[in-house]
């Protein structure tokens, strides 16, 4: 045994060295400074998404105030619990912010033992008292790319086919994303009331390979238009398109730099400034508890065709920032899911 | 002495268990350090690393809380593997048969029978157990019937089964609200935390009991000589009269209601209802929780509770560093790849014992 104890103490020592050698600008200073606390969803860090915008929004807020953050990466929805109990009971952190509904029992159950832990909940339309719920309205995220799809499919454009068929492409089968397929739809049918449809689930959020597949056999049944809420998978969609010269939308941040021939637009959603303002408000004295939705009218939501390629005829230009402009004014609210969707149809058209 | 050769006999001798538990042992260290040196070049402090590990596996009674809860679905899943494995089954689908497992039991938590605890709580994880055997149980029954490769159809029914139990959380089973999950389960079946504020529940305790059950099966009774003798060697087993057929569907009947426990214990006693997508690879990480422990039940009680220990660990390692937790994910690599070449380790680190042997 003795020379194995020997062999592991000189690695000990040569790994000391090699870390040493190499770390030499890990200094903090010592003042006091708001503190935040980040549990992400499942998926993670390196999503180009939701996880990754949030952490993009603290990372922003270092810079503007100079907090400091600490975040984790629950690999079950079994960690959230132990999570947040973990950031709650070191009792160093101003705020924890939280991101994804799913977290709603762990954060309730939490907030029962620590009631003076300032919270903001992300994502989430769930109410619980001392708790900051932060939501978007998914429809009129995906509604206005919906509307572009509806007319599109119809149109002269290079890409569009005869057929008078789009598609959307879910990540996994979560009823808030249901809510943004219903947003497409019923933009889609807001213009074009005869247009199919087509859906699918990839069933995860990290599998481009099967995204594709997925958007290559909606292309091939004659869709023309294509929106992923899919996550990484949605890059599959993106090669999918470029590969047999369709269009597809982005979703979350602005996507249309991926593939800027084929990118009409993006469903924007833009995590980042709802984390930032959290921490902004906590900065101000403006953070209070309770329910904050936000949508197009906040400037939360929206759609972009920024860094896209493509040119949208002046048709559809007209008729997109005609329904934006009704949607911030409270005329014109998107289908909310896909139960009341026909009869939003038959009471909804443009035009009328 | 005689305890430990009891203990370790598996049709093995005194030797042989010896030299699995050093062999074990020098490959996790070995894990550690190449993941340590790996951590280093990467420009991340190690000592840092394992330090912020070993805080959160056993920092204080929280912590330690945390390492049995993580080692709970680790001892049932490695076990499920192990008993498919002494039969010369490879079991990939413990992951597929925890869902199918969890789903069950959720469903049976959540129903009023109007039945007391001591009945309600027995019957959902029951349901859950039988959920896991069905399916393990049918891929015994392709392989004996049809021939098909158990590895294959294991894989495949893994999809189907995380996907049948999406769509009943998603649509038949779901609970009212956004989130995809069944409704909480009643208390009459919910296993009782131990200590408030604390996610241990009795389950961690269930699982070493099954350990040491499934360790007399396969050690004290005629089922588990037979399985043996068919992972030994199929033809001489059944040459010598043993009923080669049922004894592997029987072999993966066991297996899958073990990994249907896995499934049952963390909805009865962390998640407290299935909720989709709920296991970040338990059945898998169960194959690197086996091949730790050598394929020994008593060794996956202590393979399990290690593989806890790191996974509690990186809780703190995630929050107090910048360090990514996907090196608790290496260390378990290197494990496998390390255990699963005695060799190579026999040749890093050159024990005179072993090289003469190796080299004879």
């Amino acid at each position: 045994m003795r020379r194995f104890t020997l062999i592991m103490l000189v690695l000990l020592i040569g790994l000391s060295g090699i870390w040493a050698a190499g770390n030499s600008e890990a200094a903090a200073p010592a003042t006091k400074k708001i503190s935040v606390g980040l549990v992400l969803s499942t998926g993670g860090l390196g999503d180009k998404n939701f996880n990754d915008m949030s952490y993009e929004g603290l990372q922003r807020a270092v810079d503007a105030f100079g907090i400091t953050f600490d975040y984790v990466e629950p690999k079950s929805p079994s960690d959230f619990l132990p999570q947040h109990r973990m950031f709650a009971e070191a009792g160093t952190y101003d705020l924890i912010v939280a991101l994804g509904n799913d977290q709603l029992e762990s954060i309730k159950e939490v907030k029962k033992d620590y009631p003076n832990q300032k919270i903001s909940f992300i994502d989430t339309s769930s109410v619980i008292p001392g708790v900051r719920s932060v939501a978007t309205k998914w429809p009129e995220q995906t509604f206005l790319c919906g509307i572009v799809a509806g007319l599109g499919t119809l149109s002269t454009m290079e890409k569009a086919n005869k057929e008078n068929v789009v598609g959307v492409i879910l990540g996994m089968d979560f009823p808030n994303l249901r809510e943004g397929v219903a947003g497409f739809i019923s933009g889609v049918k807001y213009v074009n009331p005869t247009a199919e449809v087509l859906q699918a689930t990839v069933g995860a959020f990290n599998d481009p390979g099967k995204g594709k597949e997925i958007a290559l056999s909606m292309y091939n049944r004659g869709a023309d238009f294509i929106q992923h809420i899919a996550g990484a998978s949605g890059l599959g969609v993106f090669n999918a398109a470029k590969q047999v010269n369709r269009y597809a939308f982005g979703v979350g941040g602005n996507q249309n730099h991926l593939e800027p021939d084929y990118i009409v637009a993006t469903s924007i959603r833009n995590v980042d400034d709802m984390v930032f303002n959290e921490v902004k408000a906590l900065i101000e004295g403006t953070w209070v508890e309770g329910l904050q939705i936000s949508g197009m009218k906040e400037g939360a939501v929206g759609y972009s065709t920024e860094n896209s390629n493509i040119v949208l005829p002046e048709s559809i230009r007209k008729v997109v920032e005609e329904a934006r402009v009704k949607i911030v004014s409270g005329q014109l609210v998107p289908a909310a899911n896909l139960e009341s969707l026909d009869a939003w149809v038959a009471a909804n058209k443009y035009g009328k | 002495m005689t305890i430990r050769r009891n203990l370790f006999r598996n049709g093995g001798n005194l030797l042989a268990a010896t030299e699995t538990i050093r062999m074990s042992t020098l490959s996790l260290l070995l894990a550690m350090v190449v993941s340590a040196i790996i951590m280093a070049i990467c420009r991340y402090n190690p000592f840092e690393a394992f330090g912020a590990i070993f805080t959160g596996a056993f920092g204080n009674s929280r912590a330690i809380s945390q390492t049995l809860v993580h080692a709970t679905p680790l001892m049932f899943t490695g076990l499920a593997f192990t008993i498919a494995k002494k039969a010369s089954l490879i079991n990939i689908g413990v992951e597929g048969q925890m869902y199918m497992g969890a789903i069950a039991t959720a469903w049976i938590g959540a129903l009023d029978f109007g039945l007391p605890a001591v009945l309600h709580l027995p019957l959902a994880i029951l349901f859950g157990a039988v959920a896991g055997a069905l399916l393990a149980g049918l891929v015994g029954f392709l392989k004996v019937r049809f021939g098909s490769n158990e590895v294959i159809s294991t894989i495949v029914l893994n999809t189907i089964a995380i996907n049948i139990t999406g769509y009943l959380a998603n649509y038949p089973l779901k609970a009212d609200g956004p989130t995809a999950q069944t409704n909480r389960i009643l208390p009459t079946a919910e296993l009782p935390r131990l200590f408030q504020g604390y996610q241990l529940t009795a389950a961690f305790f269930i699982a070493i009991a099954v350990c040491a059950i499934i360790y007399l099966v396969m050690n004290k009774s005629l089922l588990g000589y037979e399985i043996r003798c068919v992972g030994y060697n199929r033809l001489a087993a059944q040459t010598a009269g043993i009923p080669i057929g049922r004894v592997m569907v029987v072999t993966m009947l066991i297996s899958g209601a073990v990994a249907g426990l896995a499934g049952a214990m963390l909805v009865l006693g962390v998640d407290k209802r299935f909720i989709v997508g709920f296991s970040p690879g338990y059945g898998y990480n169960g194959i690197s929780v086996a091949a730790l422990a050598a394929d020994n039940p008593i060794g996956v009680v202590f393979a399990g509770l290690i593989f806890g220990a790191l996974n509690a660990g990186s809780m703190v390692l995630n929050r107090t560093t910048r360090i990514p937790t996907d090196f608790i994910n290496v260390i378990q690599a290197f494990v496998i790849i390390f255990v699963s070449a005695p060799l190579l380790v026999k040749d890093i680190l050159p024990f005179h014992k072993l090289r003469r042997k190796h080299d004879k």
